[in-house]
């Protein structure tokens, strides 16, 4: 490229494909994030599942404190990631924040209960359990409709969309154990699935 | 009555340059080199430009002991770019 003057239809030329370079390159690998989130959640969730359908004690629940783990790896691959990057881009880091957000409010949630149950021994933790499960439910169909908005991404905002309204829905009619196989499907369609579409879609271009 | 163009950002390098700027928080000089395809020596030379009139400023860091220079649009330039972009909606018309 040179410094040669331009004619008014050249400088939207460039203006319009450096918008659309750099939405290319925040496609790259834009789905890894969400399939870390996916793996980590479809792993703790059929864990909880399978240790509360086993022992009835849904005190399992706090397993959920293991995505403090996840959280770790993810960041490290991000920190990790973020030497070789030779761009920042807004939304990337716009996405980056809302799934740390999401990780805040998960571990936080699950802190907060577990001193609610070790103070107050007149909470029926069952139902509290299922209610923890009901909140990140919610919590990971919001975020990952933020997610589908700005990378406008069909998939993922009616997947969001279902997930944050369809985790109520089914918290009236699921019981116990059976609350967190929701987690576990809703972690496969809103995060694991499209995170590799994402990611398929940013190499084939 | 056209609006005049600004001198500075009418030219195919600088225009690209900024374009590439405006969309992202930062990008270094290898990643305007490869987008742009412009040579080290041009490229130097158009962001001394346009970190001389504060459109962009600029930072020279050491990572790994290997020099980086990273690159990212001031208020000045972002003012500029949409000053421009108004400017050129009258030319298309």
């Amino acid at each position: 490229m040179e410094t040669n003057e331009l004619n008014p239809e050249k400088s939207l030329q460039i203006i319009s494909e450096a918008i659309r370079r750099s939405r290319r390159e925040f496609e790259k690998n834009a789905g890894t994030p969400l399939i870390i989130w996916g793996v980590a959640i479809l792993i703790i969730s059929l864990a909880v599942w399978f240790v509360w359908k086993s022992t009835d004690n849904p005190a399992w629940n706090f397993l959920w404190f293991s995505t403090i783990i996840f959280w770790i790896v993810l960041s490290f691959i991000e920190k990790k990631k973020e030497k070789e990057v030779r761009v920042k881009n807004f939304l990337g880091e716009i996405i980056g924040y809302v799934w740390i957000s999401y990780g805040i409010f998960a571990v936080g949630l699950s802190a907060v209960f577990c001193i609610i149950f070790n103070t107050n021994s007149n909470l029926e933790i069952y139902f509290s359990s299922a209610f923890l499960v009901l909140i990140i439910g919610i919590l990971l169909g919001f975020s990952a409709l933020i997610t589908g908005l700005l990378v406008k991404n069909k998939w993922i905002v009616i997947a969001g969309i279902i997930n944050g309204l369809g985790t109520p829905i089914a918290y009236c009619f699921l019981s116990g154990a059976d609350m967190t196989l929701l987690i576990s499907i809703a972690s496969l369609i809103t995060l694991l699935i499209p995170g590799i579409i994402l990611n398929l879609q940013s190499r084939k271009e | 009555m056209f609006k005049k163009l600004d001198p500075l950002l009418h030219s195919e390098l600088r225009l690209a340059i900024m374009s590439i700027l405006i969309n992202v928080d930062e990008a270094d000089f290898v990643y305007l080199k490869a987008e742009t395809e412009a040579s080290s020596g041009n490229l130097s030379v158009q962001l001394e430009k346009l970190s001389e009139a504060k459109y962009i400023e600029i930072e020279k860091l050491f990572e790994n002991n290997k020099p980086r220079t990273i690159c990212r649009i001031t208020e000045i330039g972002i003012e500029a770019m949409g000053n421009y972009i108004e400017a050129l909606k009258d030319y298309i018309k």
